[in-house]
């Protein structure tokens, strides 16, 4: 299976995007998109953990037993977890203080450990790399979407600075507000994607 | 069958090994770079200069029939009952402060005292001219999901002076929102016997303490640890340290 790298690439992104497409993590993206800078920090995390743990299982698969591949990964996705998480509280502590809650919460990523199962354990290091990048993206783009949307309404700011006088609807700042966000969001996409798929037709119709 | 188990063995063994490894590597950093950061929330709670002073007054607990408390003060420990009858004082080597003595210190306690626990501490502060500024203790409370650590500062009235939150497992966004200054400076000037300044609310108002939007639990954890800090800060001041109290 041999795909090129800007396909990968959008399909992390766009196409099959984690949250928006895949509906995966939907937990977590909901949880900690209240304001843009839990989402942004969330979202570098996950791809850091990402970019690792799909080079660890492209480097390392040839030697997991196919009975016990899904605890292996998980083994894998929470010694990398660990690893940083050790890391920065010893070496960054002021982005430790900052990012210390989510990093733990990660082990638990469906959309990791879904791309370990679909593509690291199928293919080579460097394209598990660019894979686990492109979800990671993925996922970092989509959280950064719902959290700059929930930020702007529940809230009434947008990066901690304030821009909106009006009262801010507190709904969009809670659980609720998260879920609606998203369901609306997937909506958009679903559009635009309806949307490209009447005009590529067209297109067509029009070559031929 | 048997293969999976090896299998699943060593990769489980191999995790382990790399965690250890890893943890050998970062612990000391990580103690002293939290022993920095420490000092300097206990140094700034206490509005202390360059030239003051701190202490650190660690409690160590023996359960039993007659329980037994111990005050390990920077070069003593102190023994009493639990009605505050001294029992026993012994000298100690004093404590270097570089965060490098407590294996040993731990292991000096566990000879003088045996079969007690650490139970938690406090700090005492001095400025330059030698006058006591307060106090800072540390405490927990449970919050919405783990426990919520903290310091707070009180004067030599026994009124907050400021709190500081250094742990805590709450939802960033929403719980998390109490390590904010808008939230926790709300406690600056209270005493703890006030029982209406301490009241958690709802909606803003000038008595109370307004509660974090869609965070009551955690909001009200901290406020009530907070109090609840103070009221045995103090009760432990006057029944040990007579003579630590009062202005």
């Amino acid at each position: 299976m041999t795909l090129p790298m800007k396909e990968i690439f959008w399909r992390g992104f766009f196409s099959e995007n984690p949250v928006f497409r895949l509906a995966l993590s939907l937990c977590p993206a909901v949880a900690v998109t209240n304001a843009v800078k839990n989402g942004l920090l969330m979202g570098v995390a996950v791809l850091g953990v990402q970019i690792l743990s799909s080079g660890t299982v492209a480097l390392v698969r040839r030697w997991i037993h196919e009975g016990v591949r899904i605890p292996v990964y998980t083994i894998i996705i929470a010694l990398w977890v660990s690893v940083i998480d050790r890391l920065l509280a010893s070496f960054f502590p002021e982005i430790y203080a900052e990012i210390g809650l989510y990093i733990k919460l990660i082990v638990a990523f469906a959309i990791i450990i879904s791309r370990l199962e679909v593509f690291a354990s199928k293919n080579s290091l460097g394209l598990s790399m660019i894979d686990g990048l492109a979800y990671g993206i993925g996922f970092l783009f989509a959280l950064v979407l719902i959290s700059a949307f929930r930020e702007v309404l529940g809230n009434g700011s947008f990066f901690g600075l304030p821009i909106v006088e009006a009262k801010p609807i507190l709904l969009f700042a809670l659980p609720t507000g998260g879920f609606f966000i998203i369901g609306l969001l997937m909506a958009a996409m679903n559009w635009i994607d309806v949307r490209r798929g009447v005009k590529l037709a067209e297109e067509k119709r029009h070559a031929a | 069958m048997m293969r999976t188990i090896v299998s699943l063995t060593l990769v489980c063994c191999l995790a382990g090994i790399i965690l250890g490894g890893v943890y050998i590597f970062t612990e000391p950093t990580r103690l002293k770079v939290q022993k920095v950061r420490e000092e300097k929330i206990v140094r700034d709670l206490l509005h202390l200069k360059e030239k003051g002073r701190v202490v650190e007054i660690r409690r160590y607990l023996k359960e039993g029939q007659l329980p037994v408390v111990g005050y390990l003060l920077s070069d003593s420990l102190h023994l009493f009952t639990l009605e505050g009858r001294e029992l026993k004082t012994f000298s100690m080597p004093p404590a270097p402060g570089d965060g490098t003595f407590s294996k040993k210190r731990d292991r000096l306690i566990a000879s003088l005292f045996p079969g007690s626990h650490f139970a938690g501490r406090f700090f005492c502060g001095w400025d330059e001219k030698e006058q006591r500024t307060g106090y800072v203790v540390e405490a927990q409370e449970y919050g919405f999901k783990s426990f919520i650590r903290f310091l707070v500062a009180v004067g030599p009235d026994f009124v907050v002076r400021g709190v500081e939150v250094t742990a805590h497992e709450e939802d960033p966004g929403l719980g998390a929102e109490i390590t904010r200054r808008s939230f926790k400076d709300q406690l600056i000037g209270k005493h703890f016997r006030d029982e209406e300044a301490w009241k958690v609310v709802k909606t803003p108002s000038t008595k109370g303490t307004q509660a974090v939007t869609g965070a009551t639990i955690s909001s009200e954890a901290l406020v009530r640890g907070v109090q609840k800090a103070v009221e045995h800060l103090h009760y432990r001041l006057q029944n040990f340290f007579p003579r630590e109290v009062g202005p």
